[in-house]
């Protein structure tokens, strides 16, 4: 279906508000800012002669701090972390225990040393902070809190909440 | 030959051909996670710190065994949906991306393997 393809104007109002209808470099310092920059770089002095306004990275000076994009990343980073840590230690802890008591052993000892809980700690923090940012995504998804202010909201929520499980689950594993 | 007709064909799959299955696999995924991570803070929480033989008393169970491998299942699943877009929107040279994009689907292949066969042996006592 065509219409299914053309963002609702909805969808157009959440998209803009995601990703800052104000951001500061348009405004004139801001702008001075950037130029003076490109042109102290020699490659890009050609460029910033054509005048053309560029996107600069969401997280940089010339935004201004917002919830969003930052949660936006953090949540990409957890799941990554999450990905290429966590999973592997899940994984690994469940291969010794079907080996053998010794590997088991050693390999607890490893979670026990200082490193061990510092990872494991880190973790149990990027678990819960995916786990909520991921449960933020589920209702956007299904349409509901997607007014500015309830998207805030939630977003300090997640944060707060994450928190709050990580502190609740390594208060109870220790 | 197939029988269907051209417009149904690609009807609703988009520029990228694959239609919506990649977002829609994502949020399934994560819907199943969501529920089994109550039972891994459960199993977490109670086995941090265990000894050997609580461990593998807990985890022989057929409960907990099909648990871990559900788990591990939508766990693996949803990383590698994850670690694909991550090297998509990064990793820009072709070949590259391509490896990277073999790589992860074989490992999160073989970590989903790996992670059941493990917890077959623990419940069967092989």
């Amino acid at each position: 279906m065509i219409t299914s393809l053309i963002l609702t104007d909805m969808q157009i109002r959440f998209l803009a508000l995601c990703l800052n209808l104000e951001p500061k470099w348009t405004r004139a310092s801001g702008w001075m800012a950037l130029q003076s920059q490109l042109v102290e770089n020699p490659r890009q002095a050609k460029m910033s002669q054509s005048k053309r306004p560029m996107s600069p990275y969401m997280l940089g000076s010339y935004y201004k701090f917002q919830i969003t994009s930052l949660l936006s990343i953090l949540n990409r980073l957890t799941g990554i972390f999450l990905s290429l840590v966590t999973a592997p230690i899940l994984l690994y802890w469940l291969v010794t225990l079907a080996t053998g008591e010794q590997s088991f052993m050693a390999f607890s000892e490893c979670l026990g040393g200082v490193l061990g809980k510092l990872v494991m700690a880190v973790s149990v923090f990027c678990f819960s902070f995916h786990l909520f940012c991921g449960i933020r995504h589920l209702i956007w998804d299904a349409g509901w809190m997607m007014e500015m202010p309830q998207v805030r909201m939630s977003g300090w929520l997640a944060v707060i909440a994450s928190f709050v499980l990580t502190a609740i689950v390594l208060g109870a594993g220790l | 030959m197939s029988m269907q007709n051209p417009l149904a064909r690609v009807r609703g799959h988009g520029s990228s051909g694959g239609g919506s299955h990649h977002w829609r696999a994502q949020r399934y995924s994560s819907l199943l996670l969501l529920l089994l991570s109550v039972w891994l803070l459960w199993v977490g929480v109670c086995l941090a710190g265990a000894d050997y033989a609580t461990a593998k008393a807990t985890m022989s169970s057929p409960f907990h065994a099909g648990m871990a491998i559900l788990l591990a299942g939508s766990l693996f699943y949803h990383t590698q949906l994850g670690l694909q877009v991550v090297i998509e929107d990064y990793v820009h040279p072709p070949a590259l991306e391509f490896a990277l994009q073999l790589i992860v689907r074989l490992a999160c292949l073989v970590a989903f393997l790996i992670s059941a066969i493990a917890a077959l042996k623990l419940t069967l006592g092989a």
